[in-house]
């Protein structure tokens, strides 16, 4: 069965790349420019897993990570942060939040598709 | 005169695994002439242009080529060949060389070859008396008749077709 | 950290992204260096700065361009140390900064291939470690001004969820008088709210603030020290995060959990005691840091590559045409409708292509900052109507006389400020770019303050140079010797203007774009530089004449009235040609058949006088026929022809033939 992943980074040319490293995997993706374009989009319908860079402006990635958290249909799907972010105090508010992991940018592709195959 | 080489058909030549230019034919006058395919647009009948005055004898004119002016010229008088009449088998070649969208009057078109552009060498004795040999690249044969090759994006960008504002040159 | 790309299987196109992204990115962040002063708050501008350079650092490191994360890193260590004003913001910053920037343009132009070597990094890096060096503030409690201390806020626990309009309130108040950081919002009974907050201000003022939401006794408010341990978060916090990059739940616990609550067919599962904590949020995204929006590219607009839209001018131009074509075979009033339907459309697609002029004065503040540093004079840059549009391939057109006529403003125009005092003036010279519309054109005003155009130097010059002018002429005449090739008074060839590139180049672009240029200069008041151009020169209203069985087509613009001719009307004087008398002036004749030599002569009737202005000059144009007046496209001769001179370029007709378009000013000059 085809997973669906949503991809959500104020950054077009990062988005499109974890886009296509997911898309060639197979998996299907859906992509959001914006923290409050994704929680639409989150809303409009189930998403297996969602992998959002943290640093955006309107609203960031830990508090897209709460809000999603704050809908039923999210309450177990795994929310992905990735991030340059290495402020601990900040990742420990993603922590709080409900992100299930914190990655770090740049990414290896490889080793995001692992991860994203332990958690979707 | 001749400085015969071979021209291979197109699956002798994919026997031989070496890359074949493909060459557009044509006769002007009594001659035939290839060039290189990668250098037409496209064929067109002839329809009149339109005259820009004071222009040289052998740019015919411009026409509307799809929105875009493209100017004609006609190598009978380039060549200085006798003028002739256009008739309905007269053939316009439009070029696309050095970024300009040109076209050139000719006889008529003949088929497309395939060459060995390796066996293609310059004739430095070949004395013509049409035009300057450096825009020859070589001969070769065709059923029996000499095929003149041309470098036709050195001929149309040189000075004295005055395709090229001289001051920008 | 800086690892080189991925195996990403075509990095090609994400990096044609990465790189127009880049040059937005570095763009905004000039804009804003040059507008913020050191020593004047600009926090919010900071953090935007911050936001862009941090976006290129992410994406450099992903493509394999190494130099200029490396660039973006030691930037943001500078910015964070200015956004948590640990130190006030310097000239040197911004002249870091901006020298930063430079390198980085530079670097990715050179990974785009576009340029051989990219600029040498080590002096901007040199400068941003200086300035990573610089002493910092200390400031105790007491010091002189105003005090921003920091405190970390606990709310609760809660004994029933705070209104959530009044908490959005109060924390959007605070964020408002400080900078609000790292929330923690459990809004529920038996919930706790915890936070960072700096501000001016003492600890009772925070609590009385904060006592307005909760009962004071559930207040707890602690302050921090600016350069100790990382502040404290008061809530409890297991599993606590602390220098690794990364951390993740235990996959099969997860997955464990998920299947359970999958498997159960209740709405409402258990609550969840997984380690991912759920917390029901504010529902207001939450102002975390002061931040300047800097207009997101996504809304409102969108970028359309530009050949699409020259395919729509292509487009509605062959509309244009076949409206034309029908006018001429069918006589409907349904036509009428086809027309305003068609206008509008052309309307719609030149607006596309319309640009403000912004876009071409973009690069002058930068431009006038550098000048006037290396100069040593102190320029004030003024803007007006800067929204005036034109289209942009007159944008990219105009810019390098702009920049030219700029150039000179500050190199010769303007004095020092010593000499400006001495005079007189305030130290700071005043140039002012102001553009307007006006009819067709588009009009550009260049003008400064300074000590105007110096009659005598310029008169003396021609003479030296062998130009025959007399002493006595009026002074647009004598301004219009600039205009002369290889004309320069310049003392000292700088290397700013003494490029070989004169005001004759200026002037020579400027009329190949159909315009105008024009000079105005009081001694010691300033000099006025005024360019005109027609707005667009893809479609024009033009009369259609025929010339010996050819249809020629002149612009309506340059077209003052049409008069038929009979016999006698034109004579012939000894030394200046045929003119034609027209009410009480006599205009110069000009047979366009002797220019345009038609193929028959017999076809040459010369029945009709078509009387054009151009350049302040008129004449009378003699044709056979005046055909009709319509819209044409304007087409390029030039693009794969060359230019001839007499005709501006070319069009399509209604029956698919082209028809030459004629260049009044030149056949005027003759």
């Amino acid at each position: 069965m085809g997973k669906s992943i949503l991809v959500v980074d104020d950054t077009r040319s990062m988005r499109k790349m974890v886009a296509a490293v997911l898309e060639q995997a197979g998996y299907e993706v859906a992509e959001a420019g914006d923290g409050v374009d994704a929680l639409d989009i989150a809303k409009g319908r189930r998403f297996d897993l969602v992998v959002t860079d943290h640093n955006m402006p309107r609203m960031d990635g830990v508090t897209l990570v709460r809000e999603l958290r704050g809908i039923p249909d999210y309450d177990h799907v795994a929310l992905i942060v990735l991030s340059t972010e290495v402020d601990p105090a900040v990742k420990q508010k993603g922590r709080e939040a409900g992100a299930t992991g914190w990655m770090a940018k740049p990414f290896d592709p490889q080793r995001m598709l692992d991860i994203v195959a332990k958690f979707i | 005169m001749q400085n015969a080489m071979q021209t291979m058909t197109s699956r002798e030549a994919r026997q031989a695994a070496v890359p074949l230019k493909e060459f557009l034919t044509f006769r002007l006058g009594a001659e035939s002439y290839g060039i290189d395919i990668l250098k037409v647009q496209e064929i067109r009948g002839y329809e009149q242009p339109t005259t820009i005055a004071n222009a040289p004898p052998f740019i015919k004119g411009v026409i509307n080529l799809r929105g875009v002016i493209v100017p004609i010229l006609d190598l009978r008088v380039k060549f200085r060949l006798p003028e002739t009449t256009y008739d309905e088998f007269t053939v316009v070649i439009i070029l696309n060389v050095a970024s300009r969208v040109v076209g050139v009057v000719v006889d008529s078109v003949s088929d497309v070859l395939s060459l060995d552009p390796d066996a293609i060498r310059p004739t430095p004795e070949f004395a013509s008396n049409t035009f300057d040999t450096k825009y020859i690249t070589g001969l070769t044969n065709l059923d029996e008749s000499l095929l003149i090759m041309l470098d036709i994006e050195k001929l149309m960008t040189s000075a004295d077709m005055a395709l090229v504002d001289s001051a920008m040159q | 950290m800086f690892q080189g790309p991925g195996a990403l299987a075509d990095p090609k196109a994400y990096r044609a992204i990465f790189f127009e992204e880049t040059q937005d990115h570095l763009s905004d962040v000039e804009a804003i260096l040059l507008k913020i002063e050191p020593d004047t708050p600009c926090l919010p501008e900071l953090n935007a700065i911050f936001r862009a350079i941090h976006s290129i650092k992410g994406s450099a490191s992903m493509l394999g361009c190494g130099d200029i994360a490396q660039m973006a890193h030691l930037q943001e260590n500078l910015l964070d140390i200015l956004r948590k004003q640990e130190r006030a913001l310097e000239s040197g910053d911004v002249q870091a900064m901006l020298k930063a920037g430079d390198v980085m343009r530079g670097q990715a132009e050179k990974h785009r291939g576009a340029i051989e070597h990219a600029p040498d990094a080590v002096p901007a890096e040199a400068l941003l470690r200086e300035q990573l060096e610089r002493p910092r503030a200390d400031a105790k409690d007491g010091a002189s001004g105003p005090v921003r201390r920091r405190f970390a806020v606990k709310l609760g626990p809660l004994e029933e969820p705070i209104d959530e309009g009044e908490l959005d309130m109060m924390i959007a108040g605070l964020a408002e008088m400080g900078r609000l950081t790292t929330p923690a919002i459990d809004n529920r009974a038996g919930g706790v709210i915890t936070f960072e907050v700096e501000l001016e201000g003492t600890a009772d003022d925070l609590q009385s603030v904060l006592a307005l939401l909760v009962a004071p006794q559930l207040v707890a408010i602690e302050k921090i020290d600016r350069d100790a341990a990382p502040a404290r978060t008061l809530s409890p916090a297991p599993n606590a995060v602390s220098e690794h990059d990364e951390f993740f739940v235990d996959p099969d616990e997860f997955r464990r959990k998920r299947e359970a609550v999958l498997q159960a067919d209740d709405d409402d599962g258990p609550d969840d005691e997984s380690l991912v904590a759920p917390v029901r949020a504010a529902s207001a995204a939450i102002a975390i840091e002061d931040d300047l929006p800097i207009a997101p590219r996504e809304t409102g607009h969108i970028r359309v590559a530009t050949e699409k839209i020259d395919l729509l001018v292509n487009l509605v131009g062959e509309l244009v045409i076949t409206e034309a074509m029908l006018a001429r075979s069918v006589t409907e009033s349904g036509l009428a409708d086809l027309s305003r339907h068609t206008r509008n459309l052309q309307e719609a697609v030149m607006a596309i292509r319309m640009l403000p002029i912004s876009h071409a004065f973009s690069r002058f503040p930068r431009l006038v900052h550098e000048l006037s540093a290396r100069l040593g004079k102190d320029v004030d840059l003024e803007f007006e109507g800067e929204s005036t549009e034109l289209d942009r391939g007159l944008i990219e057109k105009i810019s390098d006389p702009l920049t030219h006529l700029v150039r000179n403003a500050v190199d010769h125009g303007l004095e020092t400020p010593g000499i400006r005092v001495a005079e007189g003036k305030s130290p700071t010279g005043i140039l002012r770019l102001a553009a307007r519309q006006r009819g067709g054109n588009i009009v550009i005003e260049v003008s400064d303050d300074g000590r105007g155009l110096d009659r005598e130097r310029i008169l003396e010059h021609a003479l030296l140079r062998g130009m025959s002018i007399s002493p006595d002429a009026p002074d647009e005449d004598v301004w219009d010797l600039i205009f002369e090739p290889g004309f320069s008074t310049a003392e000292s060839v700088t290397d700013l203007s003494g490029r070989g590139v004169g005001m004759d180049v200026v002037r020579r672009n400027i009329k190949a774009l159909g315009g105008t240029i024009e000079l105005r200069s009081e001694p010691g008041q300033g000099t006025s530089v005024t360019v005109s151009v027609p707005l667009t020169l893809a479609i024009i209203e033009a009369m259609i004449v025929s010339i010996g069985g050819a249809v020629y087509v002149l612009p309506i613009a340059t077209v003052v009235e049409t008069l038929s001719l009979q016999g006698g009307d034109i004579h012939t004087l000894p030394d200046h040609g045929d003119t034609l008398r027209v009410r009480e002036t006599y205009l110069p004749v000009i047979h366009l058949a002797r220019i345009f030599p038609p193929a028959n002569r017999s076809d040459h009737v010369g029945s009709i006088a078509v009387i054009v202005e151009a350049d302040g000059r008129q004449a009378a144009l003699v044709v056979d026929e005046v055909v009709g007046q319509q819209q044409v496209v304007v087409k390029s001769l030039e693009a794969n022809f060359r230019k001839v001179p007499g005709l501006s370029g070319a069009t399509v007709m209604g029956d698919g033939s082209v028809a030459l378009i004629l260049d009044v000013a030149h056949i005027v000059k003759k």
